[in-house]
């Protein structure tokens, strides 16, 4: 009975201390009214009398109104109430697509999450460079089956024989070009001077919008024998 | 025993707060950033200092500020960015960091980098609009020689006015407002206008959208979400959910954007009136449109007409059997 007693009393002092740690969210709603506060911050929202109208978020960082003769700096968005911040998030800063074998795909994969108020955002994605050896061998771009594929357009892409290197993408908000997984496109080469591709975009604010890119590729049988590297970089950018 | 209970309620504790610990990827990066935009209103030959805080999550990372163009694209306030950095000393709004150098690499300690930004307008006397990004890429500190990098990116939108004289020039232009001279009223009736914005100034201009009866009476207003109208671009006109009351210095506060649909009730018929208004915040109107659009009950019509034929044709083929029944 004791011992019974004890592990009770275990399980309830455990479940109290981390129903501590976690933070109190700024919505309070029954199934009669839902209140939401305007941001995570001590404070905020809209205050108005016969003399004065004020919009304030006390606590946020830097959404202020600054102003004398010569400067106006509106920031953050006083127009919205922003519930969260801007943010982006990669699962992974590298991209393992060994071993290689040639006239095989190879697949690799990691996910964007993307958290953005206001009216929503996108993600534009390019590549440095085409993957290239110490050797200063490429592996060129897809070009897909049928295609030809392209930075803008995506195609199918499920022989092998087609060599390449290309990605598509799925999940939340991403660029309805991929309206199949077997549909792919090459990355725009940054040092052909070619513009990024947006590959997510929303015109609405959202918590968590998650994609996943997969990422394939498939050597020539001639291709040299090497390390390819190349780098991915991935922009998010709020709606102004 | 207490010995025991001891130790039960430590390893017990342990494994409860192991199971709750979220996840890392040692390999992951996230990145936000505070504020997201900067509206910059500026006279020429005049500095102001603004503080972007940029969080980062990850091991091992390098941070890079850099400046690029953009260009507003499509009607939604989406920008293209121009990949390829720019120097910030070569543009009308001089950007200097009084804390690190932009486009050098930035070793992340902690988890917060903090960039005070100084801009300083060219002291020339024209009204010019700069539109740009601060781009913070993330890389990692240690790469692999084996495998192909990811690198996150985040940006913030810092978008300037330098004015000499004080005075937005404005040239606003209502497009797509258009619609079908007849409307059933069964259904809602929802307008996509454009508001294009002529000038190479940005301007965040309010309005009002109504809906007036035959008899001259408001039947539905919506205040305007105050968008913000880069220079030579178009943005789509949406109500929104509050009211509008325009002050000087906050704008609006309005909660998110809606589009603009009335629906009509089963009494509201005939000629209606779609009038739209475009003001400055501080209520000077700026451009206006109206439509009239005839309300009716079509699908009503459409049914009691069919209805009707079908009784006509019934009711006349019965009477044609009786008239034949009554010929000799």
């Amino acid at each position: 009975m004791r011992y019974i007693l004890a592990l009770l009393v275990t399980v309830i002092t455990c479940h109290c201390l981390t129903a501590s740690v976690h933070a109190q969210t700024s919505s309070m709603d029954s199934q009669s009214y839902k209140i939401r506060l305007g941001n995570f911050n001590m404070t905020s929202g809209y205050k108005s009398s016969t003399t004065y109208q004020l919009t304030d978020t006390v606590g946020q960082i830097a959404a202020e109104f600054f102003y004398n003769n010569n400067y106006h700096v509106k920031a953050g968005f006083q127009y919205i109430y922003a519930l969260y911040d801007f943010s982006f998030n990669l699962s992974s800063l590298s991209i393992d697509l060994n071993p290689l074998s040639p006239n095989t795909f190879s697949n690799a994969s990691h996910t964007l999450t993307v958290t953005a108020p206001g009216q929503g955002y996108s993600v534009a994605a390019f590549e440095t460079r085409q993957l290239t050896s110490t050797a200063g061998d490429e592996i060129p771009d897809t070009l897909c089956d049928t295609g030809p594929c392209t930075e803008s357009l995506a195609e199918d892409w499920v022989i092998p024989t087609n060599n390449g290197f290309g990605y598509n993408i799925t999940g939340d908000d991403k660029d309805p070009e991929f309206s199949l997984p077997t549909q792919f496109r090459p990355f725009p080469d940054f040092s052909a001077d070619e513009p990024a591709a947006t590959i997510m975009t929303s015109v609405l604010a959202g918590k968590n919008r998650i994609a996943t890119v997969n990422y394939r590729i498939s050597p020539a049988a001639d291709q040299a024998s090497g390390t390819y590297t190349t780098q991915i970089v991935f922009i998010a950018t709020p709606v102004y | 025993m207490h010995k025991f209970h001891f130790v039960s309620y430590i390893l017990l504790s342990t494994f409860y707060f192991l199971l709750l610990t979220n996840s890392v990827h040692a390999d992951s990066a996230g990145l936000s950033i505070s504020p997201p935009v900067i509206e910059i209103l500026l006279s020429p030959g005049q500095t102001t200092t603004q503080t972007f805080t940029l969080k980062a999550q990850g091991q091992n990372l390098n941070l890079i500020p850099e400046i690029h163009s953009i260009t507003p694209q499509g009607n939604t306030g989406h920008v293209a960015i121009d990949l390829k950095p720019l120097d910030p000393g070569s543009l009308p709004l001089s950007i200097t960091s009084p804390k690190y150098q932009l486009g050098e690499a930035i070793p992340l300690i902690g988890d917060t980098l903090v960039l005070p930004l100084t801009f300083k307008s060219a002291a020339e006397d024209i009204t010019q609009d700069v539109y740009l990004a601060l781009v913070f890429k993330a890389v990692s500190s240690d790469p692999g020689t084996t495998s192909s990098q990811t690198s996150p990116g985040i940006s913030a939108l810092i978008l300037a006015t330098i004015n000499p004289a004080g005075v937005i020039p404005i040239d606003l232009d209502i497009e797509q407002f258009s619609l079908a001279l007849f409307h059933d009223s069964w259904y809602p009736l929802t307008l996509q206008p454009l508001l294009k914005n002529n000038t190479s100034s940005m301007i965040r201009p309010q309005g009002e959208y109504s809906v007036i009866s035959p008899t001259g009476k408001t039947v539905f207003s919506l205040p305007l979400y105050p968008n913000l109208i880069l220079g030579h671009s178009s943005r789509n006109i949406l109500g929104s959910h509050t009211r509008c009351e325009g002050n000087p210095h906050t704008g609006c506060v309005d909660i998110s954007p809606l589009p603009l649909t009335w629906s009509p009730t089963w009494h509201n018929l005939g000629p209606y009136r779609l009038h739209l208004t475009i003001t400055t915040i501080g209520g000077t109107k700026l451009t206006e449109l109206e439509k009239i659009v005839w309300v009716l009950p079509l699908r009503l019509i459409l049914l009691i007409t069919s209805l009707s034929a079908i009784v006509i044709v019934i009711a006349l083929t019965f009477f044609k059997q009786i008239f034949k029944l009554k010929q000799p």
